[in-house]
């Protein structure tokens, strides 16, 4: 059997025999919701990101990750991730040249085409929801995340706010994220933070279907801590997703564009600014990312 | 070879759960198990404007269809079948109300989603027996919750309400 068909046989065979409708699912790519997962439930999900652009030349990056969660409660949630990347990039720095960052290593032949696929890290997220979006006033969860990898580390936390709509027809939701990493760059461990306020709406216009829009605003420090003398750059993203989801699975597809008013702090990250966008520290100019779900 | 989009669908095929979402009552085994041995004339409703304002006034809760199927039954009372959103998927319901305004019973006839069928159960659906109009109907208030189904809950209690305030406004008088 060739690659392809064991590709859609897998995913027909997956779906074909799969099970009923979710809970911890949400109608955002990028966006968490209040929503977890029921107490002893569990569900395999799949991400896939494709990281498209930079300034010039080729680039694109597809990230990975295979997820296995878990319902600790019926408002704690937990989950295992496998993160995987491959990169393809050529010519794709400002100078012209196949260069560094992004995925793609110091010691690259500039005028050659790079390409690479491997293992990235570990995560083990836990989500734990405070108040309901439909008994409260406003739905609360906080999170946190380490990651384990041989060259990057981190720590993500995030407050997640959630307040419906039209009987739960129009969900809003906002995340305060907050990261500290480790990245091993130029053969040294570097250390930066990174700071992100996410913000989505979504309609659930029929059943099973909720359409929205999403929008990032992420900014990079250097070192950790998030004061002002350390600030790199920001950056921000907006765009539409679609959400289907059934009793036997479900489907989030999401787009985001980079917007032109992207800021630089330091002389290297004003740089990597072209167009009013910014092209370090692992941004495109556009994203597509599709997460794919299936409880049992 | 590249084997990574083998390896990012493989997880999938491994997946075998079960199915669920069921039928669980006809229209005719509801009215039976909350009317037992009644007579049921099919009297569907149709809601105007003015009264459709004020059943989302008093109940707080949105009509979604000013069409409603309804019967009368043989004691007076009103029988009522009626579909909220679940999270993904309506929920097909129904309420028996007595002739003077209180919920006589409630029974769930269709349930599509995996997680908060426990509404089902009859000790939940029970709090709703000798409800009316006046009553909070709210969650964790005078209807217990149940954890890991809230929305479900929510979405029929909010319903409860509503056919209450239907009865009250539109066919109290009749």
């Amino acid at each position: 059997m060739s690659e392809r068909k064991l590709v859609v046989a897998s995913i027909i065979g997956a779906l074909g025999i799969s099970s009923a409708a979710v809970a911890g699912d949400s109608p955002f790519g990028y966006i968490y919701t209040t929503d977890t997962h029921p107490k002893g439930k569990w569900e395999l999900e799949q991400w896939v990101t494709q990281r498209y652009r930079q300034s010039t030349g080729d680039y694109t990056a597809w990230q990975y990750r295979t997820e296995l969660e878990y319902g600790v409660t019926d408002a704690l949630q937990t989950s295992l991730y496998l993160n995987y990347n491959s990169v393809n990039a050529f010519h794709n720095k400002p100078d012209g040249t196949t260069g560094p960052g992004a995925f793609v290593p110091d010691a690259v032949d500039p005028d050659a085409r790079y390409k690479r696929t491997f293992f990235e890290s570990v995560s083990n997220e836990w989500i734990w929801r405070v108040l309901s979006p439909y008994k409260d006033p406003l739905g609360l969860a906080l999170y946190i995340e380490p990651s384990y990898g041989s060259q990057k580390r981190e720590l993500e936390g995030k407050i997640i706010l959630q307040k419906n709509f039209l009987d739960d027809q129009l969900v809003t939701a906002v995340n305060l994220t907050a990261a500290l990493e480790r990245e091993k760059f130029h053969g040294e461990w570097e250390k930066e933070s990174e700071a992100e306020l996410t913000a989505g709406v979504a309609y659930q216009f029929a059943p099973r279907w909720h359409a929205g829009l999403e929008y990032r605003h992420h900014r990079g420090y250097a070192g950790y801590g998030f004061g002002d003398s350390k600030r790199e750059y920001s950056a921000n993203f907006f765009g539409p997703s679609v959400h289907y989801a059934d009793r036997r699975w479900w489907v989030t597809a999401s787009f985001q564009m980079q917007l032109r008013n992207a800021r630089g702090y330091t002389d290297e990250a004003r740089e990597d600014i072209i167009g009013g966008r910014f092209y370090g520290e692992h941004h495109e100019r556009q994203e597509f990312r599709v997460r794919v779900g299936i409880p049992f | 070879m590249n084997r990574w989009p083998a390896l990012v669908a493989a997880p999938f095929a491994v997946v075998a759960p079960a199915a669920y979402g069921t039928v669980y009552l006809s229209v005719e085994q509801a009215q039976h198990a909350i009317f037992p041995g009644a007579g049921f004339t099919a009297s569907p409703l149709s809601l105007n404007a003015e009264q459709r304002n004020a059943i989302q006034q008093r109940a707080d809760v949105k009509v979604q269809s000013q069409e409603l199927k309804a019967w009368k039954v043989s004691d007076g009372g009103w029988f009522f079948v009626d579909q909220v959103l679940g999270k993904h998927e309506l929920i097909t319901y129904a309420v028996g109300i007595n002739a003077n305004g209180s919920v006589r019973g409630i029974e769930i006839l269709e349930y599509l989603e995996a997680y908060g069928y426990q509404i089902r159960d009859a000790a939940w659906r029970n709090q709703f027996a000798g409800k009316a109009a006046t009553d909070r109907l709210k969650l964790d208030q005078d209807i217990r919750n149940i954890s890991g189904a809230t929305l479900s809950c929510r979405h029929v209690t909010d319903g409860v309400k509503r056919l209450l305030a239907t009865y009250e406004i539109a066919l109290r008088q009749r």
